[in-house]
């Protein structure tokens, strides 16, 4: 079944995802960007060019390359909108035979490119179909329909017109979206029943607001509003003017009129700009800006956050007051809305979200990338239709750890929390004692190291273990969950075969609050769990090196010299007198941590010269059977 | 947590209360329903399996990518220092060529230590002046007179000249040459 893709048709710039594994993803370009500007172009060479190939021959071949015709699209000719834009474009327009627009571009399959007037639908299936078939390279499957989104404001007769230029480039739209109802869906507030929610897009061209209403089962636009002609650009203009006067004053040379000094100067500003979202302060620093009648002149500038935010002021005042307009228009108050959402780079600026903050007293979600939270939220309803979220394939996740009580009161994990069910996973474990014949199984439920500070699931008793040392069965413990959230837990002896296990249903499990108390608790105290989990380490580890060193003495006692054994003896009795004597009596938990160590190692060091010489003992004694007089005799000790 | 609904499958009745013939199309028609369901059940886990297998390639060629352009980032931010070299060294070039100890030498010295470190991490510059306009490699940001020396005539959408210098990485255009095309 082929993929639905998510399409955020925009007037300067485009963007297109898809839902993978439930979540949406953002598909690059043949170019390998995220975005594509939606700018189509015949060029000078009789080649059609959509993205950024059309933008880069833009300035040169300004007639035949078409850009925001998102403007025109579905509009009449008689518009005020098309009327003031047609002022602005370098290309040509006219009114179509049914009182649409037209636009005139080269046609790429006549010889000499005669050119051929084309509607904005068609046009803007250019952009479509390139975007299809980068989607179709890149996930190496055909695709066959979309969902396409537009601005909350367009009336029937261009939703009608982005849906024809889908159909022109080869896609099936199973919908037409607002942007802002994307915008949400992005951040899954379509499941909040009966709230209100703002989307704030401030994008580089465009400014809109939305008041949007969640019900039972639809997403409705309360209201809308903006500026067509408001965005990041402008703020990068300005920027610019500022630093052109600024040289001005510092150099007396006026760089409007260079035109290279110009085009770095752009760059640099936006660059500035960009920086100034996360430093207070940037310096502007252009090395040979221009040449003056007396030498090469330099453009060094600091700019400050302070300043930056003084130039734009005007333009966010200006949004700020659009903004409290159509919350009122919504018939909502300030303090009805319940969500905001941030569309739009430019809502990267710090300023910009402090204002919104302060507007609506509350934080707005911005996580989601805002050039793609559109493109994103496209996709989720492209899943939805999809069937992705078919309900018996909604995974949840384990919201704590699973684990078992091991040696010392520890908690072990076998199942990490977040892990998506069903799952399963299985460890071997062994005993505590010599000749213990039974384990018991204690489940546990939590995030803190020490058992006793978790939640007991369930326990149980896994016996007729056959008598053996310590350390040497093999019980292996298996957590098996499935996809309701029921846990298994069995315990096999790999000797017997024997098995034992439980089952533990998701309801004696805790309750949304007691999860998120617990993740708290384990926080606050990491510290002191922390401690109190090295000294049950190093206090097991000292446990079974006394065992091994006792073990070894007892096998290979003859062999080993006197006075070694004796030097032994001694460091397992001290080892054996501290980790008696506990934390209080050695003054509290570090030092008992050090004294174990301390012990520890003096007796490892005894124990190994002696495994050395064991070794070495053992070497010579096969050489002497093999009675190769080739092989230099080793030195052999004298007992 | 969602459930699934299971049907239950009846059994013959004892008591003989119910028709044979139908409690037997009933089971019938059961057993197709789960037949159904087992073989959606199962195209479904395989195709999860087979998403799985085919995420894992994809983050394979995605980490190698990633890897072959880890340095994209940098380079790109790097570009207007080597900018600012080239410009340094055409002032001296074109107001001080015969004056000496201006530091031209040294500036031109680690130009080229710069230039090379650049190199051997795959950096190349975009051939403009002379080539044919490809907005695959060049942005024209505007028209000029062809210099005759060029010698290519009355030959359109050649460079004339260069702005900026364009550079690729490993073959990957990150920084299209600025240029401006013959009228």
């Amino acid at each position: 079944m082929s993929k639905i893709l998510g399409i955020d048709l925009g007037t300067t710039n485009s963007a297109m995802a898809i839902v993978e594994a439930g979540e949406p993803r953002i598909i690059e370009n043949k170019e390998g960007n995220r975005t594509t500007p939606s700018v189509v172009a015949v060029s000078k060479a009789n080649e059609r060019l959509v993205g950024l190939l059309a933008k880069r021959q833009a300035v040169t071949n300004s007639k035949n390359t078409i850009y925001s015709v998102k403007r025109l699209i579905g509009r009449r000719y008689s518009d005020a909108e098309v009327q003031r834009d047609k002022k602005l474009l370098p290309y040509e327009i006219r009114e179509s035979k049914e009182g649409a627009v037209e636009i005139k571009l080269g046609d790429p399959s006549t010889s000499s490119g005669q050119a051929k007037w084309y509607g904005p639908a068609e046009i803007s299936a250019m952009i479509l179909q390139k975007l299809k078939q980068d989607a179709e390279d890149r996930l190496g499957e055909k695709i066959e329909e979309a969902v396409i989104t537009v601005p909350a404001y367009f009336n029937d007769s261009q939703r009608k017109a982005t849906k024809d230029a889908g159909e022109i480039a080869g896609l099936k739209v199973k919908r037409i979206i607002n942007e802002p109802t994307a915008a949400a869906l992005a951040y899954g507030l379509n499941k909040k029943k009966d709230e209100q929610i703002v989307v704030f897009d401030f994008g580089g061209g465009t400014f809109d607001v939305s008041v949007l209403e969640v019900s039972k089962d639809t997403v409705e636009v309360k209201a809308t509003g903006g500026d067509t002609h408001l965005g990041g650009d402008d703020f990068d203009q300005i920027i610019m003017h500022w630093l052109v006067d600024e040289f001005k004053k510092q150099e007396g040379v006026d760089l409007s009129k260079d035109q290279l000094a110009l085009q770095r100067l752009k760059d640099s500003a936006e660059k500035a700009k960009h920086e100034l979202s996360s430093a207070m302060e940037t310096e502007v620093n252009i090395p040979f800006i221009t040449s003056g009648a007396d030498g090469p002149r330099h453009l060094n500038i600091k700019f400050s956050r302070a300043k930056l935010e003084d130039l734009v002021g005007e333009y966010i005042d200006k949004a700020t007051k659009i903004t409290k307009q159509v919350v009122d228009d919504s018939g909502f108050k300030m303090s009805d809305i319940d969500e905001v959402v941030l569309v739009g780079g430019q809502t990267r600026m710090p300023l910009i979200q402090q204002k919104v903050k302060e507007l609506f007293g509350k934080e707005p979600h911005k996580d989601i990338n805002p050039d793609e939270v559109v493109a994103a939220g496209a996709a989720v309803q492209a899943g939805i239709f999809q069937g992705d979220v078919k309900d018996v394939l909604l995974l949840d996740i384990t919201p704590l750890s699973l684990g078992i009580e091991t040696l010392g009161g520890v908690m072990t994990k076998l199942v990490e929390k977040n892990t998506t069910i069903p799952a399963a996973k299985t460890q071997v474990f062994s005993t505590a004692a010599n000749n213990q014949p039974s384990v018991e199984i204690n489940v546990l439920q939590g995030e803190r190291p020490m058992a006793a500070d978790n939640k007991t699931l369930g326990r149980f008793i896994l016996d007729g273990i056959p008598p053996a040392p310590k350390g040497i069965p093999q019980i292996e413990v298996t957590f098996d969950l499935d996809a309701n959230g029921i846990l298994s837990v069995t315990a096999k002896d790999k000797a017997t075969n024997k098995i034992q296990s439980i089952r533990i249903e998701a309801s004696s499990g805790l309750s949304k609050e007691d999860i998120e108390k617990m993740k708290k608790d384990a926080e606050i105290h990491a510290e002191e769990d922390k401690k109190k989990k090295e000294i049950v380490d190093v206090k097991n580890t000292a446990d079974t090196l006394v065992f091994t060193t006792e073990r070894t003495i007892k096998e290979f006692g003859a062999k080993i010299k006197e006075e070694n054994k004796k030097e032994i003896e001694e460091k397992i009795e001290a080892l054996k007198k501290i980790l008696a004597q506990g934390e209080s009596a050695s003054g509290g938990k570090d030092s008992y941590v050090s004294e174990i160590k301390k012990a520890s190692d003096e007796l490892s060091q005894a124990i190994q010269k002696v495994g050395t010489e064991l070794y070495k003992a053992q070497q010579d004694a096969q050489k002497k059977d093999d009675k190769n007089p080739d092989i230099p005799e080793g030195e052999t000790e004298k007992k | 947590m969602s459930k699934e609904k299971t049907e239950k499958i009846e059994y013959v009745s004892e008591d003989g209360s119910e028709k044979v013939e139908d409690k037997v199309k009933k089971i019938k028609e059961q057993l197709k329903k789960t037949e159904q369901e087992r073989a959606e059940y199962l195209a479904g886990w395989q195709r999860a399996k087979a998403d799985l297998i085919n995420y894992k390639k994809e983050q394979e060629a995605k980490i190698s990518e990633i890897f072959k352009f880890a340095n994209e980032g940098l380079i790109y931010e790097i570009l207007p220092v080597l900018d600012s070299f080239e410009l340094a060294m055409k002032h001296f070039e074109n107001n001080h060529k015969d004056a000496e100890g201006l530091g031209q030498e040294e500036i031109k010295q680690i130009y080229n230590q710069f230039k090379n470190i650049l190199k051997s991490s795959g950096v190349e510059e975009i051939d403009a002046v002379g080539e044919k306009f490809d907005p695959n490699f060049h942005e024209a940001v505007g028209e000029v007179e062809i210099s005759p020396e060029l010698g290519r005539g009355t030959e359109t959408n050649i460079i004339a000249k260069e702005i900026q210098k364009g550079y690729k990485l490993n073959g990957k255009v990150i920084r299209a040459s600025k240029v401006k095309i013959s009228k």
